[in-house]
């Protein structure tokens, strides 16, 4: 799941799905820009998405997403909530679970 | 800087991590050494752990001249007041100078511009023996692409030296949208050429050591951790002399 807090715009999904494939490119380029990524759901509101890749593409997607600077000349910043390979976890916090 | 302590804050605690229980705040200054007067009344704030965020000052010195390190060995108090003492090589001399006898915590490797000089391995390993570690900044390169090159292309010359070891990956972010979470980070690390032991490493061992190493130059001798010891080993103790007294009676 990745958080974008922003300066003040608010992409739509499929500007959201042109920000990270742009993210991709700008760092490794074509073959990057071609990984097969899901836009699973996003909410406008939270500016919240949760994303959907091949495993052996995490690493070149969140390294991506880390690194991108600027979003229409505004400087904006990806914050990688969770990731997980099963959707289920995603909704709980494990470190604050009580047993 | 007030602001930035506060986004800091706003930031990480959202995060919520463990690793990155504290953060290092920089001030540079190039040839007189400033007393970090206030320490930005910092509030520190609970985190999702029940710790406080620590706040550690550091001190960078960008030296291109051999003369600045006297700045080091002079016993002027203010240098005494920073927890972590940061020294940035601007030549191989001086490169070489700091892995060795300078008496300082972490080495930056200048990212933003293609180095002047190649790392060798004898200064490196020195450093390595010595507890110095090797610091690379990952801002730059989510400000502008050119440095982005930059920075990549010597985090990696780096570690085909130093094979990966002694590396603290840490942000000069001026801005709170500049920052990234710890895991994030870490994954930086695998981009330049980490493995991922070592690059989660990177980001919350070593940065732990860096600052114990800072303790013990300020404090001049070594840090000792004193932990409870469980009660079993009491009770075993003395089922010992029980066992003892039984024989002898026997």
């Amino acid at each position: 799941r990745r958080e974008l807090p922003d300066g003040g715009a608010r992409p739509n999904a499929a500007q959201f799905k042109q920000l990270v494939v742009t993210a991709l490119r700008e760092l490794h380029g074509e073959v990057g820009a071609a990984l097969p990524v899901d836009v699973l759901t996003y909410e406008e509101k939270t500016l919240s998405a949760i994303l959907r890749v091949i495993s052996s593409g995490l690493v070149k997607l969140w390294s991506a997403l880390t690194l991108l600077g600027s979003y229409q000349n505004r400087t904006c910043a990806f914050r990688v909530l969770q990731t997980s390979p099963f959707l289920l976890a995603l909704s709980g916090n494990s470190r604050e679970l009580v047993l | 800087q007030n602001i930035l302590t506060v986004c800091f804050s706003v930031g990480y605690s959202a995060v919520a991590l463990n690793h990155v229980i504290d953060f290092k705040e920089k001030k540079q200054e190039i040839i007189k050494p400033v007393s970090p007067s206030e320490l930005f009344p910092s509030l520190p704030i609970v985190q999702g752990t029940s710790k406080r965020i620590k706040v550690l000052t550091r001190l960078t010195l960008v030296v291109s001249d051999p003369s600045h390190c006297n700045l080091l060995r002079s016993t002027s108090t203010n240098i005494r007041l920073y927890d972590i003492i940061a020294v940035f090589p601007k030549t191989e001399k001086l490169f070489h100078i700091a892995c060795t006898t300078l008496d300082v915590d972490l080495v930056c490797i200048n990212v933003t511009e293609k180095l002047p000089f190649y790392f060798r391995r004898p200064p490196v390993n020195m450093a390595i023996d010595r507890g110095i570690y090797f610091e690379l900044l990952y801002t730059p390169a989510i400000k502008d692409s050119t440095m982005r090159r930059y920075t990549i292309s010597n985090a990696i010359s780096l570690m085909q030296i130093c094979k990966g070891k002694n590396i603290v990956i840490s942000s000069a972010a001026e801005r709170a949208l500049e920052l990234r979470g710890p895991y994030d980070v870490a994954n930086l690390g695998l981009l330049f050429g980490l493995s991922e032991s070592e690059a989660k490493a990177a980001v919350s061992t070593n940065c732990r050591a860096t600052m114990l190493h800072g303790e013990t130059r300020k404090t001049a001798c070594g840090v000792v951790y004193t932990v409870k010891k469980p009660r079993k080993v009491e009770e075993e103790e003395t089922i010992v002399p029980a066992c003892k007294k039984a024989k002898t009676q026997a």
